[in-house]
């Protein structure tokens, strides 16, 4: 197989007017699927709040929303670490992307250290998944959502390892687009966890 | 043509971090005391928005086809209205 035809391709198939989705059509299906159950996740937190606004409303000031909104900020930008290192492989002639992956790396640490240190905090202080239904949601939820987090860094440890090769081939490009793909999903699921279990309810 | 898309994703990264300040603003101090409904609509508003911006342009739904488009837009629809309406 040559390297060079196959570099060639990829960037002719990128040029092209015709609808794709980036990465693998197989990746998209896991992607759909965890939409929609986080959709159902989200929808049957709505409706316990609803039952039982005080019970949320007192849960919900207790949280530290400074937490919620840090992590937001890290999660977009390394979402666009990711998006420019993919970008820079597509690149003809390609650049090094190796860079953008590593910082969105680096968000991502800092992601799970801050999620850490709040959950310690607030184990600390007595709030436990049995407190009562919001720290039930409030915990699961937000570890569901952790758990992503960490697979995502482990294929962001491959993509890395992907973009340092002094070649890369279609096949990589697709292996980065749906590691990068995965990784905008984690962002995007966490755009709508932080305002629906930090700051929408009443005061 | 790629120079503007190449550039578009950093547009998009500021927009974002732009909406969030708004909006974390909003759910932390000014209009929630004011008006419940009205802060609940613009908070879930600009999720949803940031949401969009995420699926089309670092997801590149943009560039996908119609039926995976409508399908984003029709998910992103039925969480605003359903949370709208549970929060209200």
């Amino acid at each position: 197989m040559n390297m060079h035809a196959t570099d060639a391709e990829a960037i002719a198939a990128r040029g092209t007017a015709a609808p794709r989705v980036p990465g693998e059509n197989s990746l998209w299906l896991l992607i759909l699927g965890d939409m929609v159950i986080y959709a159902i996740m989200f929808l049957v937190f709505a409706y316990s709040y609803q039952q039982q606004p005080d019970t949320f409303a007192a849960g919900q000031a207790l949280l530290n929303k400074s937490f919620g909104f840090i992590n937001t900020l890290l999660l977009l930008t390394s979402s666009w670490f990711v998006a420019k290192g993919v970008r820079s492989i597509r690149r003809q002639p390609r650049l090094d992307a190796s860079h953008w992956l590593l910082l969105a790396l680096v968000c991502g640490g800092a992601f799970v250290v801050s999620k850490v240190v709040e959950y310690s905090l607030k184990i600390n202080a007595g709030m436990v998944l049995t407190s009562n239904d919001f720290f039930m949601y409030y915990y699961m939820i937000t570890a569901f959502h952790l758990i992503h987090v960490l697979i995502g860094m482990t294929v962001l440890v491959f993509m890395w390892r992907t973009a340092r090769q002094p070649q890369v081939s279609a096949d990589d490009v697709r292996f980065l687009e749906s590691g990068a793909t995965f990784w905008h999903l984690v962002d995007l699921l966490w755009i709508m966890i932080f305002p629906l279990i930090y700051l929408l309810g009443r005061t | 043509m790629q120079t503007p898309a190449r550039d578009s994703v950093t547009w998009v990264w500021l927009l974002l971090m732009l909406i969030t300040a708004g909006s974390w603003a909003v759910g932390s101090h000014v209009l929630l005391a004011a008006n419940h409904l009205l802060a609940v609509g613009a908070i879930l508003l600009f999720t949803c928005i940031k949401m969009h911006l995420v699926i089309r342009h670092f997801m590149e739904v943009n560039h996908a086809p119609g039926w995976l488009k409508l399908f984003c837009s029709g998910w992103l629809a039925v969480l605003f209205f359903s949370l709208l309406g549970l929060y209200r």
